[in-house]
């Protein structure tokens, strides 16, 4: 046996314990006084010279922490990643059966591609036909209802969902969906059809209290909405599962205490999830905001302040590496965003952008040169990757950053770069709250859609 | 040794979607699988019936 690349170890404050978490694995455990330094001498291969408590071992290789011999390690994540990423018994869907949308979002990328228009029904068709048309392995369709505001185009995603539903039932296969919505329109009536009609799960963006959030996410008409969507969430908490986004920038981090004072009046802290995105400054007119955006590293920091806070008010904390063989769908062949009229996409960022676009639902899918270039990148291209002691978590991070924002087409590493450590203390944290009963066990763990 | 957090059992898993927990930077499996969630961080993964083997 030896020891794991992707081990790391954590010193706690009290009586000489660690902390220790592997990354192919992700399991974090803690080590007493008493096992600590067995586990460090069993790490580095002094199997003979210490007494071993019971279990250890299988415990360590349970983790991870230790493995066979033989095992290459980035070689088997790298077998792992292709095998993934060319599976085809999914397929996930991003559909945006409009672009047109009732917000006006200072920092909306979607800026020179929003228009009105709705998903013709002719294009519903080929939608449809195409999915029938995907491979005879199809066992699951995932569809995520995006936009523009998706509620503007409600009867659509009804409709096609109800298609989607019927089609996968045939196959005996199973179908799920969810959606990013700005919350504006989810009011009650509206929770219960697109539950009725396979929506488990929607994401909806505050970005402060009322006047920090107006000014950010305004209606077309320049008044607020952030009551409208607040009243929302209270009325379909129960019946949808619902996580808060937060896009954070230097200009409302200071802020996001005054969400969560309004979030917990309403009693909805242990009734959905929140989570902090870094604001991005993508191409074309989003470049605007980037001057107030964070570095990647200053708002690690800033992120594990904002969930030292949220747990230190009893939240519950979701943010937590995992292994993973692809960072997202942009890179696996059965994954696609659809425009309203029938355009794919590998990446949420480029919908509606011509160059970015690699075929129409109405034609078989080819490999031109844009798909290619999705296809095929890769962190196992890079030594800097291969090297990596995070590369199970990160796994070359977002490839639209290589393949679009980075000139050089190189890899730009995660968060986890930063603050892993920090998050990883964090979690202890947490799991020692709830030991204590201080933390109550939240049912919505966060999770996130981009955007 | 106590585990706070279980490991995965030691495979990079996949999941019904066919993405993959990411964690919360842009990843759809916690939302989009439909599987059950461990429960206690938010992802699939323990739950996950699809294991690609090495």
């Amino acid at each position: 046996m030896k020891a794991s690349s992707y081990n790391v170890i954590l010193p706690l404050d009290a009586e000489q314990a660690y902390l220790a978490f592997n990354c192919a694995s992700c399991g974090l455990a803690v080590l007493n006084a008493d096992t600590a330094p067995i586990f460090q001498a069993l790490l580095e291969g002094n199997l003979l010279d210490v007494k071993t408590p019971a279990n250890l071992v299988e415990e360590m290789r349970r983790g991870a922490f230790l493995i066979d011999d033989e095992i290459d390690e980035v070689a088997r994540l790298e077998a792992i990643h292709w095998a993934s990423r060319f599976q085809t018994n999914t397929l996930s869907l991003t559909i945006a059966p409009t672009l047109a949308c009732n917000l006006r979002c200072l920092y909306c990328y979607e800026q020179d591609v929003r228009r009105g228009g709705r998903m013709s029904a002719e294009t519903e068709q080929q939608i449809v036909d195409f999915c029938q048309a995907n491979d005879r392995t199809l066992r699951h369709l995932s569809v995520v209802w995006y936009g523009g505001e998706p509620l503007l185009a409600k009867g659509i995603i009804l409709h096609l969902a109800r298609r989607f539903r019927e089609m996968m039932d045939r196959r005996e296969g199973t179908y799920t969906s969810s959606m990013v919505s700005n919350g504006y329109l989810l009011d009650r009536a509206t929770a219960l059809e697109l539950r009725e009609h396979g929506v488990e799960f929607v994401q909806v963006t505050l970005d402060g209290p009322p006047a920090v959030h107006d000014s950010r996410r305004p209606r077309v008409g320049g008044r607020g909405s952030f009551e409208t969507i607040l009243h929302n969430l209270t009325e379909i908490v129960d019946l949808l599962r619902v996580v808060i986004r937060v896009n954070v920038d230097q200009t409302n981090q200071e802020m996001v205490p005054g969400l969560l004072d309004i979030l917990e009046a309403e009693g909805l802290k242990h009734k959905l999830g929140i989570y902090f995105a870094q604001l991005e400054a993508y191409e074309a007119s989003h470049k605007a905001v980037a001057k107030r955006c964070f570095s990647d590293q200053s708002f690690s920091r800033v992120e594990t302040q904002l969930y030292q806070l949220a747990l230190e008010r009893g939240w519950q904390i979701g943010k937590y590496p995992q292994p993973m063989a692809t960072y997202c769908g942009a890179t696996r062949l059965n994954a696609f965003v659809i425009d309203p009229w029938g355009n794919l996409y590998k990446c949420w960022n480029t919908i509606g952008d011509e160059r970015r676009r690699v075929g129409h639902v109405s034609q078989v899918v080819t490999l031109n040169a844009e798909h290619v270039r999705w296809l095929v990148t890769s962190p196992f291209k890079y030594e800097t990757c291969r090297r990596c002691p995070i590369l199970p978590i990160c796994m070359g991070g977002c490839p639209y950053n290589t393949l679009v924002e980075n000139v050089e087409n190189v890899p730009r590493c995660e968060r986890w770069r930063y603050n892993l450590r920090d998050i990883l203390m964090l979690r202890y944290e947490m799991s020692r709250k709830q030991r204590q009963g201080q933390t109550a066990v939240n049912p919505v763990q966060p999770a996130s859609l981009s955007r | 040794m106590e585990y706070i957090v279980e490991p995965t059992g030691g495979e990079v898993p996949d999941a019904p979607c066919g993405l993959n927990a990411c964690g919360l930077n842009g990843c759809l499996i916690n939302v989009i699988c439909g599987a059950k969630a461990c429960g206690l961080y938010g992802c699939l993964i323990d739950a996950c019936p699809v294991l690609i083997a090495p």
